[in-house]
């Protein structure tokens, strides 16, 4: 066994969506900057499969922007990336080869000069007064004591914050979580035979209601890059003939890829899930591959389109939609999200719907956003606990809004946020929760992050 | 703590690891498997084909959990048999990412339990047994007590804890073979790619076997290009050591598997050094993909399809067991009645320079019981490639193929410990291979 001390100025534990750019942000800003991952890759949800939401908001601004949009810039160089694109249900979708992003996020932090602590993992913190100010990591018999002037917790599940005693939201059963998803992604699919389907049964894609808008073959058609949601009829005549067991998902979700051929699904739900629990983390990657296995047999036999398909890309983690959340110095509520509000601390824009899955049963809700809203930077701190800053999925929002903050986008542009507001405190010997904002946002704007809604006409 | 108690505990879900639990629990035993990543397979997973299959005439050398693996695999698409190969012998492509999922469905089916995302942090020894062990995954320790113990992380990082007798790297204090990040392409013009090979045979590092090459489509592992690659050094292109590439064919056909970076000095024992080889390793693919399409006829316009997401790790700790496995038993084919596995490819050493040096193993040779069982520790089963050998048998034993029947080897041994309430050093061979020929086990 190995022991190590390790000394920076800002450590990110999480190297996930909202991690790395916290890491990159808080480098390029001056920051002697750690970033730990558990894995030995970078992204987490990033390299999933799953196409971006929340680059622009339902009337088609921009609204994230900075190191969100620059790694989006770099997949546009080599075509891995169909841009941001309009969707009457997501908003804004982009698509992205995940394994060009998966090196391209390595490329930034190489850049940026991260330092890297792959296949470690945080156990133990150590408090001074109410201050976080050691956080020790495991990894292949190696511990390492890391002290850090401050932490920024990126870890999705709040393993950090947990463990330094943040406040966080009560929880009574994992029923009111939103389910997880295994995403998984296929090659060698004809899209246009699908979309032809489509046309001779209009029903099968019938936008769900309350979403304002029509989808159509004609719409796809139309778009670089697209979410597929439909198929109900298909599905309920494989349940009939016990093809589709036990997957509570009543409609099939695809997403395309910047390679023409792959088609990522995300039709697998785990319920009654808590991810941030190991045993029933193993239990639902164990469920999300046994549902994996019914789809693999049910997409070839009944989609058009999907009859020579092959499973090409697996997420190595699973999609946990929601587990733990800290309360901060300020909670953003959903009439504010649904007013489009911006206040003066704003740190970060969102123009993602109010979209909920059930935890318990097939059903979701969802709210449409028509504006890009503003997250107010009090939701990454708590007083309680100085020293640390949580982002991405961690922040401070109520149930509702949860549904709309949770996307990756916006957790990269929260990450953005708090690697500069680290980095600020470092250089000032500020708190976390006596951050100049005002300050903040000028360093975000001058990194070309998005603080107000603006017009955006050109095309990516 | 949380606690939990099993018959056999397997730490580690690659090659070494699945099987290993596959078979314990198989025999009855209550067994945990136990996967630092969210999914099985290990470097089974990344893309590369696995290798070990068949010997140097064409005939099978593995058989057991290894072959119904394959078998499983071609059922699902995700396989299509062996080939045979003029470097390797044998190499059998598989698709990576079924790979995971035939695992856990084998694992599910055998009443194996799993935990992903989960380590070994503290190994209990008590007068020299391995008791217990304290697993760390989501924050959250677990105190694990079992019967016995394999070890299936590759590196031994749960026999390095508790104190078992190990060398890192080759016995002569040479650098351990470079570590390879995998990667996977699309879109490859193969018409065009065969056709240089045609016109350029010297191209390919066997270029007798050219024929042998174009044959078999589906299953080529291809070595070459070496003049392609130097061209692009000299113009300042290209600077991953060595001067091979080398491809493997998809069971689709669909994807290449490319093992051409190189990663000398990644002590895989070390996150600060196995994070600078990932680093490393990705820039090395971003350049290659560079190097591949103004270079390579073929590959003008192919795709990155996947990146792996595990450092490739060919050599790190090698343990003292009770017996070792030396090049000259390999060489010569030896067997005894000790024997549990056998092992069948040749003898591939790669260099810190990139080169690597091949040497013909002409048959099947047998792994024998005592390299997977500790000098001095109980209660703990070494498998894959830790086992106690040379650094020539290592060349040849550490291949996927051959880890995963050491594997099962490794579970029915932990598992008739178990069973009989016995050390595992007292278990004998006999009865460990009793049940591997039951089981369908070439030996």
């Amino acid at each position: 066994m190995v022991h190590k001390r390790l000394k920076y100025d800002v450590t990110v534990v999480g190297g996930g969506t909202s991690g790395v750019a916290a890491a990159v942000a808080a480098a390029r800003n001056g920051a002697n900057t750690l970033l730990v991952e558990r894995n030995q890759f970078l992204g987490g949800m990033l390299v999933s499969g799953l196409g971006i939401l929340g680059y622009r908001d339902r009337t088609g601004k921009k609204v994230v922007g900075g190191i969100a949009q620059e790694l989006i810039d770099k997949l546009d160089e080599t075509d891995d990336t169909q841009g941001h694109n309009y969707c009457p249900i997501l908003n804004s979708l982009t698509p992205v080869n995940t394994a060009m992003m998966q090196l391209r996020l390595l490329e930034l932090c190489h850049e940026a000069n991260v330092h890297l602590l792959l296949c470690c993992e945080v156990c133990d913190v150590h408090m001074e007064g109410g201050r976080l100010t050691q956080v020790t990591a495991f990894g292949k018999n190696h511990y390492y004591d890391i002290d850090a002037k401050i932490f920024i917790d990126a870890t999705g599940d709040g393993e950090l914050s947990y463990l330094a005693g943040v406040p966080m939201v009560p929880r009574q059963d994992a029923g009111e979580l939103q389910p997880a998803s295994l995403i998984f992604a296929l090659s060698n699919v004809k899209r246009e035979a699908v979309l032809e389907y489509l046309e001779q049964n209009p029903d099968e894609a019938k936008t769900p209601e309350g979403y304002e808008m029509e989808t159509s073959p004609a719409f796809y058609r139309g778009s670089k890059g697209y979410n597929v949601l439909g198929l109900d009829c298909l599905i309920r005549t494989a349940r009939a003939n016990g093809d589709y067991k036990d997957i509570p998902r009543d409609r099939f979700s695809t997403i395309t890829n910047p390679l023409p051929d792959r088609m990522t699904i995300n039709n697998t739900r785990i319920m009654n899930f808590d991810g941030s629990d190991l045993f029933q983390l193993s239990r639902g990657i164990v469920e999300g591959y046994r549902q994996m296995g019914e789809l693999l047999h049910f997409i070839p036999k009944y989609v058009p389109g999907y009859e020579q398909s092959q499973l090409t890309c697996v997420s190595p983690m699973l999609g946990v939609r929601e587990s733990r959340r800290c309360i901060g110095e300020k909670t953003l509520t959903s009439k504010s999200v649904l007013e489009g509000e911006i206040p003066e601390d704003t740190v970060a824009l969102c123009g993602y719907n109010i979209d909920i899955h059930h935890g318990r049963d097939e059903g979701s809700e969802l709210y449409i956003v028509q504006r890009g809203y503003g997250i107010p930077y009090g939701v990454m701190v708590n007083r309680q606990v100085d020293g640390l800053i949580f982002t991405g999925r961690l922040i401070s929002v109520d149930r509702d809004t949860y549904g709309s903050t949770r996307i990756m986008s916006t957790c990269m542009a929260l990450g953005e946020a708090a690697g500069c507001a680290a980095v600020q405190c470092v250089s000032t010997g500020l708190s976390p929760a006596d951050v100049d904002v005002a300050r903040l946002r000028e360093t975000l704007r001058s990194q070309n992050a998005i603080l107000e809604v603006q017009h955006d006409p050109e095309d990516l | 703590m949380i606690q939990r108690t099993y018959d056999v505990v397997c730490i580690g879900g690659g090659p070494g690891g699945f099987p290993a639990a596959i078979a314990a629990a198989r025999m009855g035993q209550k067994t945990l498997l136990v996967e630092r990543n969210g999914f099985l397979g290990g470097m089974a997973a990344t893309g590369l084909g696995l290798l070990g299959y068949l010997d140097g005439e064409g005939a099978l050398a593995l058989g057991g959990i290894a072959q119904e693996f394959v078998d499983r695999l071609v059922r699902a698409g995700g396989a299509s048999g062996h080939y045979r190969s003029p470097v390797y012998h044998s190499v059998t492509p598989v698709n990576p990412e079924l790979v995971k999922l035939v695992a856990l469905q084998m694992c599910e089916e055998a009443g194996v339990e799993l935990l992903f995302h989960c380590v070994p942090l503290e190994a209990d020894i008590c007068d020299g047994r391995l008791s217990g062990i304290v697993l760390l995954g989501k924050g959250t320790r677990v105190r694990v007590q079992a019967k016995v113990f394999v070890d299936a992380t590759g590196d031994g990082d749960l026999a390095e804890m508790a104190g078992a007798a190990y060398v890192y790297g080759p016995d002569q204090g040479e650098v351990a073979q470079p570590a390879t990040l995998m990667f996977t392409v699309c879109n490859v013009d193969m018409d065009k790619v065969y056709a240089y090979a045609e016109a350029h045979p010297e191209e390919l590092a066997l270029p007798e076997r050219l024929s042998e090459v174009l044959q078999d489509k589906k299953g080529v592992c291809f070595t070459g290009f070496s003049s392609l690659l130097k061209k692009a050094a000299e113009e300042g292109r290209y600077h991953i050591p060595g001067n091979r590439f080398i491809y493997i064919a998809s069971a689709d056909n669909g994807r290449l598997a490319i093992n051409c970076s190189c990663l000398p000095g990644v002590n895989a024992d070390d996150p600060e050094s196995l994070s600078g080889g990932v680093e490393d390793g990705s820039m090395q693919v971003l350049e290659l993909l560079d190097v591949m399409h103004d270079f390579f006829p073929g590959f003008e316009k192919c795709r990155l399809s996947s990146v792996s997401p595990l450092l490739g790790i060919r050599e790190s700790r090698h343990f003292r067991g009770r017996r070792r496995l030396t090049g000259e038993e390999v060489k010569q084919a030896f067997r005894d009645d000790e024997t549990i596995a056998l092992g069948a490819c040749n003898i591939d050493i790669h260099a810190g320079d990139g080169t690597a040096r091949l040497e013909w193993v002409k048959k099947p040779y047998g792994i024998p019981l005592g390299a997977l069982i500790p000098e001095k520790v109980e209660g703990l089963v070494f498998s894959g490639r830790m086992i106690d050998a040379d650094t020539e048998a290592f060349g040849s034993c550490r291949v996927m193929g051959t880890c995963m029947a050491i594997g099962e080897a490794a579970g029915v041994c932990a598992g008739l410990a178990a069973k009989r309430g016995v050390p595992v050093a007292a278990v004998p061979a006999q009865a460990v291979r009793g049940v591997l020929v039951q089981n369908g086990a070439i030996l």
